[in-house]
Order: structure tokens, then sequence, then C-alpha cells
């Protein structure tokens, strides 16, 4: 019983990492994707028709 | 802005659709400090492709705020471009969108401005004035049209 219970409570064991995992990754496609630099800034906006967002901040 | 507005959901996907969003850190010494003329933060600038500034606001705004406030932005950025169809379709939507938000009496103001520079009839640009004192008579904006009847 033991011999096959396990890899069950092995992969019930990684749950919550890939969990986390996958919250990552979709917080990631959803974040605004920030240019850091002024020259591809220019050039996106050139190519998608569409203004510059300029923030300039300090770090917290 | 980095841990309240920017990571609203709403605020995402708006900055997504409209803009190609550049963040600088001040504490990079970024020619652009200078060239934008930068000496608190935020500092908020809506540029053309080219650079060219057309719109600036500093200082922290909650996402309910941050929005209508962009969309002023690109309000003026067609009006400054005397692209009157679009500015007064952009002003019109700041007003009607977000008509409690704290730039809807600037946006109905300037899409009077608009509508006068696009059609050169007065009474458009009155009838839209006129709104600012019925709608908002407690703001800047009234007082800035309080000479009309």
């Amino acid at each position: 019983m033991l011999e096959y219970s396990m890899p069950f409570l092995s992969v019930l064991a990684m749950i919550p990492f890939a969990a986390v995992v996958l919250s990552d990754v979709k917080k990631d496609t959803s974040a605004i994707s920030w240019e850091t630099t002024f020259e591809n800034a220019v050039s996106k906006s050139e190519a998608t028709k569409k203004p510059i967002l300029l923030d300039f901040f300090s770090p917290t | 802005m980095g841990t309240v507005t920017y990571p609203n959901q709403s605020v995402t996907d708006y900055i997504r659709k409209n803009f190609i969003p550049l963040r600088i850190n001040t504490q990079s010494k970024s020619e652009l400090l200078s060239k934008y003329r930068v000496f608190w933060t935020p500092t908020i600038l809506i540029l053309d492709s080219t650079g060219n500034e057309y719109y600036r606001f500093n200082g922290f705004l909650p996402p309910d705020e941050f929005i209508p406030q962009l969309e002023l932005g690109l309000g003026m950025m067609a009006l400054e471009r005397q692209e009157y169809k679009s500015a007064s379709a952009q002003l019109k939507l700041v007003v009607d969108k977000y008509p409690r938000s704290a730039v809807a009496p600037e946006a109905q103001y300037w899409f009077g401005v608009s509508e006068y520079k696009a059609t050169h009839n007065a009474d458009a640009l009155l009838n839209a004035w006129r709104n600012i004192l019925k709608e908002y008579p407690e703001s800047i904006w009234a007082e800035k049209v309080s000479f009309i009847k």
C-alpha cells in the first residue's frame, strides 16, 4: 500500500509549489511590460502608433 | 504607484492597450531627467513617437483617478495636435465615463474648446461651458467660465 501511495503523496506535496510558480507566471503575463530605454520606447511607439507613457520614479 | 496603482488590473490593461510604457529611475542619472525637467517623483508624461511632450502630471494617484487623468492626457494630446474630431471624442469620453473624477470639469472645458476649433460654432463652446456651471459649479473650471451667461 505504501509503495503505491508514495508517488501520490509526492505529487500532493508539490502542489503548493506548483501553484506559486503558476501564479507568478500568470502575474508576469498580465503585468505592465515597462521599457527601460528611451530608444526602445520610441522604436515601439513608431511601430505601433501608440504614444509613450513615461514614468519617472524613485525606488522605495 | 508601483505598489498600488500599477498592479491594479484595470490600470495594467489600460496602459497595455493605449501606451508604450517607459519607466526611468531618477537615481539612474539618465539624461532624460534634464531633458524633461524632472524635479519630483512620480512625474508622468505623455509623449509622441518622437519624444515630444504633450501632457504631464505629478504625484501619486489611485487607479480611479489615474485612468481618467491619462484619458484626459490623450484628449489634450489630440487637441494640441489640432486633431479636433479625435480630441472631442476623447474629451467627451472622460466626462461621460468618469463624470465624478477630478479631471471631468477640465475635460468638459477643453471639449468645448475642441468643438469650437472644429466648427467655429460659438454655441458649441458656450453650451459645453454652461455644462460646467451646471455640473461642476464648485470647480476652478466653473470660475474660468463664470463670465458667460
